[in-house]
Order: C-alpha cells, then structure tokens, then sequence
C-alpha cells in the first residue's frame, strides 16, 4: 500500500498516466500509414528496451538483437506456416526458442568485453544473416515466407499488443533496477573484476539475462512479423542490428524509458520524413549515423540526459 | 593477538608459473584464526599472485589451498567469497560511478540477499561509521579522496564479517596520518573477528601491524616468524632490506 500511495503522490505518475491515455486514444484517429508507423516503432523500442538492459544497465554493446528478434519472427513463421501451429501457439514457442539461443550465445559471447563482445556480436549477426539467406527451403531466402497468420485481425488491436509488451518490459525493467539483480548488473558494469569477490556469480547473472532479454526481444519479432504476414532475410542484415543500439543509445543507455524517446527520435522522426517525401527517406540512415554520434559528443546520457539536465536547470532557478 | 592456534588457511605446496616465470614456487604457511599475518617480499615476489590463487582468480599449477575444512584450491572466485573470504585490490576497486551508499547496499547484497530492510539499514550505518564514511555516504564514489576510497574498498570487504579478509597494500599513496587511520582500522577489524593476511610495502605498518610475517622471494618462502625475528634474519636482510642498510 505504501509503494501505491507513494506512487499517487509523484508528479511522473500522472505524466506517465496521461502519456499512456494519449497512446491509447492516439491509434483511433490515426491513417492506417501512422498506425504502421507505431506499430514498427513501438517494435523497435521494446527490441532496445531490451537490448537497454544489457547495454545501459549491464555494459555490454550487443550487436546482435535482431538476431533475436529475428529468431522469434522466424519461430513464428515457421511455426505457423512450415508446422501449422495456431499464432497463439507459436507466440508462446518463440520466447522459448529465443531464450535458449540467446543463452547459448551468452556463453561463449559473454567471455569477451567491450569493443570484442560488440565485434563477435556483429559477426554473429553476419553469420545468422548468411544462414537465413543461404537456406531457402526454410527461410524463403530473400523471397521470403507468406501467408504468417495474424494474431489478431485489426492493426489497432495489433498496436495495443505491442504497447501491452512494452509496458510489461517497462515494468520489469523498473522492478529489475530496483531489485538485487539490477544492483548485480550496475556492479557487473562498473567493475566486473571486483564483483566476483563481492560474492556475485556474474557469469550466471550474465548469461541469464543476456537469454531473458533476448526472449522479451523474440516476442516483440513474432508479434510484428505476424502483423506484417511476411517475412523474410532482406529484414536481418548486419546494418539493421545497429537500429536497437541507436535507439537504446540515443534514448539513454541504462535508463528505463530511454528507449522510448529513443525509439521516437531514431525511428519515428525518419518515417515522418518519409511521409513528407522519397527522397528524403532515403537520408535515414544518415540521419541516425548523425543524431548518434551528436548524442555520443553532446550529451552521453541521451535524451533522457537532456531532460534531466533541463529538469535539473529549472529546479536550480526555482530554488534561487 | 587473539590467536587461538587453530588453522583458518593452510597452503600447501602451491605453485603457479606463468610461461617460463615460476610466480609462486611450492609455497607452504598457515594463517592462523585471529592473527593479521604480513605477508612481505621485493617486488614480484609473488604476493598478489598468491592472493589471487587463494581468491580463485588464478588456477594453482601444483598444491593445495584450504579454508577451515573446505578444500578452496581452484574454486570459484564468488563461490570462496561467499565462504567467507575477502579480498582488497592493490589498485582501488570501488564502483566509481555509484554513490558509497550504492556501493555498500551492493556489496551487501551480493553476499546476504534474504534479510529485513531495517536490518540492512542497521549494518550499512555500522559499517559507514566503523570506516568512518559516514558522512560522505551520499558522494560518488569516484569523487571521494584516495583515502576515503581505500576505506570504502575495506568497507565493502568487510560487509557480513568474512572470517579471513586479505588486504593488498591498503596504505598505497597514503600520508602518514592516513596510514596510522588504517593501521587503527586494521586493528579493529581484527577485534572484530576477522583474520587478516595482509601485503604491505610500507615496513612501519607491516611491523606495527604483523603478529606474523612470512617472506618471499622469486616466489618462496625464504622466512617466516615474529617481526622482530624477521629484521634480524640474515637471507630476509639480504633478499629484501638489503644487507648494507643492516
């Protein structure tokens, strides 16, 4: 009762209140193009908000999180498609498949640090790209696979099951940070040396949550792929596996709602370009290649750091 | 010295080549509960080669290595701490980024993890006070003095009172007030119970501090005994003091 009244007494309660409100209004006025638009968006976030976790909170630079999402997208396609399974089904199979790939990934991946986990996660990415291509009997190739049946029939309820997810990553993430295991992982980041002779079996703690964030991210695939129907490898290229980490890095790495600003601004803002014009939507990439790096120089902590910095400004001036 | 005569750690024979370098070289002592026992050699002697075999961050070529009745040779670095062995750095180890707070509730977390939160609080208030912390709790830890930082890194070491805790040149880059601050900490761990096997270059301290001192050279045990016995053995004079200064 304590954490609820404590809640109802905070401003950002109410924020965080109204902004969901908005979400959840905001699909029923929207052209099928801008709910499109969300849908991918919201994807994307809860793809960062998992890779977040491990980056922000953990302080390892995965390069891979497409793979995962892609595993959980290609768990559903097959399994609807190629198996015959009901959607339902095969949503539960994919956190499951992506779960147990992500952990045997962690094991050999999560010996390394810094730039040679980033690199050894990049050449993951090329491999899983060249196999998905190089298999079309099951994949599709670059043909890909059709017919993926939707989960549920209209896109609005399609939305409002990605923001269900992301609200449950958000949750957990909040609840993460809190609890030991947050603790565990900011230690594991700060100095991984010293935290095994606090007592922290970091190995364990790292290849568990290395393989729970990659079946959260499977989800967010098998959910947005059975939406679009279609599936195939021209999505999973090493240059795509750069997107989550744009979004968790210009959202504010290690902070829970950095991906969502993120996701707006490295997602969201190019495809308003799109809608504006062709031409301009082919500048994307280097739209988000210009908006990191000025992240990564100007401000470290990501939007969210701007935020904070300007909350922290206004609060400074009030108290003079 | 409340030394009760019983073994709390018994090496045996340990050794550990890296390459042609044999870094510890069949190494056998016992480290008595309740003693502070400094361990003492020239530079690359093998010291902190040896602390981190007893911590499990090296694998012992050779030997034996056993805490209590537990056989710890070879075991898992986070496994031994949670048997109740802790360790300090030569370089400071602290979690630079988090406030002194963050960083005991983390240290304290990791090795008890089902415990009331008003407990909790008590022991972290206990500690910040015992290292004397206690007013720098909400400062970064990146931003504390040198000092102040060697003292966080012993505090995080001695949360839940390990039985043997091995601190590794504690007073490095330290005035002599500082150092005497520690010398006192040191002692009053050891009131508390816990064993203490300690590195120290600096001579004033690992006399003022030893109850028992073994010395190494190129990995050996070349002397073992009293400080006041160690100043005055001749190999000790010549491998480590020199023997023009005797």
């Amino acid at each position: 009762m304590d954490f609820i009244s404590n809640l109802l007494r905070k401003k950002s309660t109410y924020i965080f209140l109204a902004c969901l409100i908005f979400v959840v209004i905001l699909p029923l006025h929207s052209s099928g193009y801008v709910l499109r638009v969300m849908i991918t968006m919201a994807s994307g976030i809860i793809a960062a908000m998992c890779l977040n976790v491990v980056l922000g909170y953990m302080g390892y630079p995965s390069l891979c999180q497409n793979v995962f999402y892609g595993v959980g997208a290609y768990t559903m396609a097959l399994a609807t498609v190629k198996l015959g399974f009901s959607p339902w089904t095969a949503l539960l199979l994919s956190p499951i498949v992506t779960f147990i790939i992500g952990y045997l990934a962690a094991i050999p991946f999560l010996k390394l640090r810094s730039m040679f986990f980033a690199i050894a996660t990049l050449a993951f990415t090329g491999v899983v790209a060249a196999v998905l291509i190089n298999l079309p009997n099951l994949t599709g190739s670059n043909a890909g696979l059709r017919g993926i049946p939707r989960l549920v029939k209209s896109d609005i309820t399609f939305f409002y099951l990605e923001i269900a997810l992301m609200l449950i990553v958000l949750i957990l993430t909040v609840l993460m940070s809190r609890s030991f295991w947050g603790k565990i992982l900011i230690a594991i980041r700060e100095d991984e040396d010293l935290a095994p002779h606090l007592g922290i079996n970091v190995t364990k703690y790292k290849r568990l949550t290395f393989a729970v964030t990659s079946a959260a991210t499977g989800v967010a695939g098998a959910i947005f792929f059975s939406y679009q129907t279609f599936i195939s490898s021209n999505y999973f290229t090493i240059g795509s596996s750069f997107t989550a980490l744009a979004v968790a890095v210009v959202g504010g790495g290690g902070t829970a709602l950095g991906p969502i600003f993120g996701g707006l601004v490295v997602v969201g803002a190019p495809e308003v370009f799109r809608g504006m014009s062709e031409t301009l939507s082919l500048w994307r990439p280097a739209f988000v290649g210009v908006v990191l790096v000025a992240v990564i120089l100007l401000s470290p902590g990501g939007v969210v750091g701007i935020f904070q910095s300007v909350v922290g400004y206004f609060k400074k001036r009030g108290a003079r | 010295m409340a030394d009760t005569g019983k073994t709390i750690l018994e090496i045996r024979d340990l050794s550990k080549n890296f390459g042609g370098i044999r870094a510890v070289d069949d190494l056998t002592f016992d480290v008595k509960e309740g003693e502070i026992l400094g361990l003492l050699g020239p530079n690359g002697s093998g010291k902190t080669t040896l602390f981190n075999l007893i911590t499990g961050v090296y694998t012992a070529d050779s030997g034996r290595i056993k805490f209590r009745t537990d056989d710890i040779t070879n075991d898992l670095s986070y496994r031994i701490a949670l048997k109740g062995i802790s360790r300090t750095f030569q370089s400071t180890k602290v979690f630079h980024t988090q406030t002194v707070l963050d960083n005991i509730a983390t240290a304290m977390i990791a090795r008890a993890r089902t415990r009331r939160i008003s407990e909790t609080r008590q022991k972290v208030a206990d500690i910040l006070d015992f290292t004397h912390l206690g007013d720098a709790k909400t400062a970064i830890a990146g931003d504390l003095t040198h000092a102040a930082q060697r003292r966080l890194m012993v505090a995080m070491a001695l949360v839940e009172d390990p039985d043997l805790l091995l601190l590794d040149e504690i007073t490095a880059g330290m005035s002599g007030e500082e150092c005497n601050e520690m010398i006192d900490m040191a002692k009053r761990i050891r009131d508390r119970g816990t064993t203490i096997v300690l590195i120290e270059h600096n001579m004033k301290v690992a006399m003022a501090l030893s109850d028992r001192i073994v010395v190494l050279n190129f990995g050996r045990k070349i002397a073992e005994g009293a400080p006041e016995e160690i100043t005055t053995n001749e190999t000790v004079l010549e491998a480590y003091l020199g023997r023009e200064e005797a």
